[in-house]
């Protein structure tokens, strides 16, 4: 399984990718903003995405792969420091399948993840 | 010109219209006595007084306006204080973790010294894979607290989008008070960093369980629909 890893922060990128590979995902490519995945969604199976970004944030990047065909079944977690409750109903209003407030370790993550994916086996 | 000056100019002005404003009607009066009633004076005087009220409705509203850019001014350096109080502990417990982290790595790393001294095998490979797991731990621990980064990144962000508000408040007041001859000031029109203003590395538990919630309740209401 091939993530994408959304993030305008490289130290982010970073440590959402190397918290991947500790629980057991080591295929991962990266994007610093909304508008760089949205170029690279088609090569990927999984998106994990940040919220705030310039050009394009997470929650535009969320109802833009929701509003097209070819990509609105792609299983996607927001990782965010918002954690206000409105921001929350925002983010699932867009269409995210799961929500990760940072600061983050590696086990909430791998949760998210396979709760995501049992979901859309099921 | 500070808020003190400013507060006392404006009594002194509305005391001084005041003063004005009695010294018209006296002055009217003293045209009534004398039988100059409708005459270029009375007109005068009239002008006068209602200019002398127009005045005064500006001086209500300057003062109206001042105590208004007063409370939101302090609420905002309130609230900036607050973030950068925030961003100082949050960048004292990220360092605290990953010096503590740090420590029990190297105490590992002697632990492991000491198994390789030791020259027997058996236990000592079990045990020093034991220990090999126990750094990669810490060292991960180490790679996480380096979220704080992040968040405190949105944190300054959000002060400095409060320090631009309040640079341009005081901009438009200078302006106000100067008639409009205020210097040009150099209002920084760079574009800031995207930031939270909910961006915090305090309790991540519950502010996941909140997520968690929603999403739960979204999910039950999905199932049994």
């Amino acid at each position: 399984m091939r993530f994408l890893v959304v993030d305008d922060s490289a130290t982010m990128r970073r440590i959402v990718v190397n918290s991947l590979q500790r629980v057991g995902f080591s295929d991962v490519v990266e994007a610093s903003d909304g508008a760089e995945a949205l170029e690279k969604i088609a090569t990927v199976d999984f998106v994990i995405t940040d919220w705030n970004m310039p050009k394009v944030s997470g929650a535009e990047l969320t109802r833009a792969i929701r509003s097209c065909d070819e990509t609105k079944s792609m299983p996607l977690i927001m990782v965010t420091a918002r954690s206000v409750r409105d921001d929350i109903l925002t983010a699932m209003e867009a269409g995210v399948d799961s929500y990760v407030v940072k600061p983050f370790t590696p086990q909430v993550l791998r949760e998210k993840i396979d709760a995501v994916l049992a979901t859309r086996a099921a | 010109m500070s808020n003190s000056r400013i507060a006392e100019v404006l009594y002194d002005s509305e005391t001084m219209l005041r003063l004005v404003d009695s010294e018209l009607e006296e002055l009217r009066d003293d045209g009534r006595d004398t039988g100059l009633r409708g005459n270029n004076v009375g007109v005068l005087l009239a002008m006068m007084q209602r200019a002398t009220s127009e005045i005064a409705q500006v001086l209500c509203t300057l003062h109206t306006s001042r105590e208004a850019l007063q409370g939101v001014t302090l609420q905002e350096i309130h609230d900036s204080t607050a973030k950068l109080g925030e961003v100082c502990s949050a960048t004292e417990l990220a360092a605290t973790r990953m010096m503590d982290g740090l420590e029990r790595a190297h105490a590992y790393v002697d632990r492991l010294d000491e198994i390789d001294a030791s020259g027997s095998f058996d236990d000592s490979i079990v045990e020093a894979a034991a220990v090999r797991a126990k750094v990669r731990d810490e060292l991960f621990a180490v790679m996480g607290s380096l979220q704080f980064q992040d968040i405190t990144s949105q944190q300054l962000g959000h002060v400095a989008q409060m320090l631009r508000d309040i640079e341009r408040r005081l901009h438009a007041t200078s302006s106000l008070l100067s008639g409009g001859r205020a210097e040009a000031a150099v209002i920084a029109n760079e574009q800031l960093p995207t930031f939270s203003e909910s961006a915090s590395t305090r309790n991540s538990f519950e502010r996941q369980a909140t997520a968690d919630a929603l999403f739960w309740c979204d999910h039950s209401g999905k199932t049994t629909q």
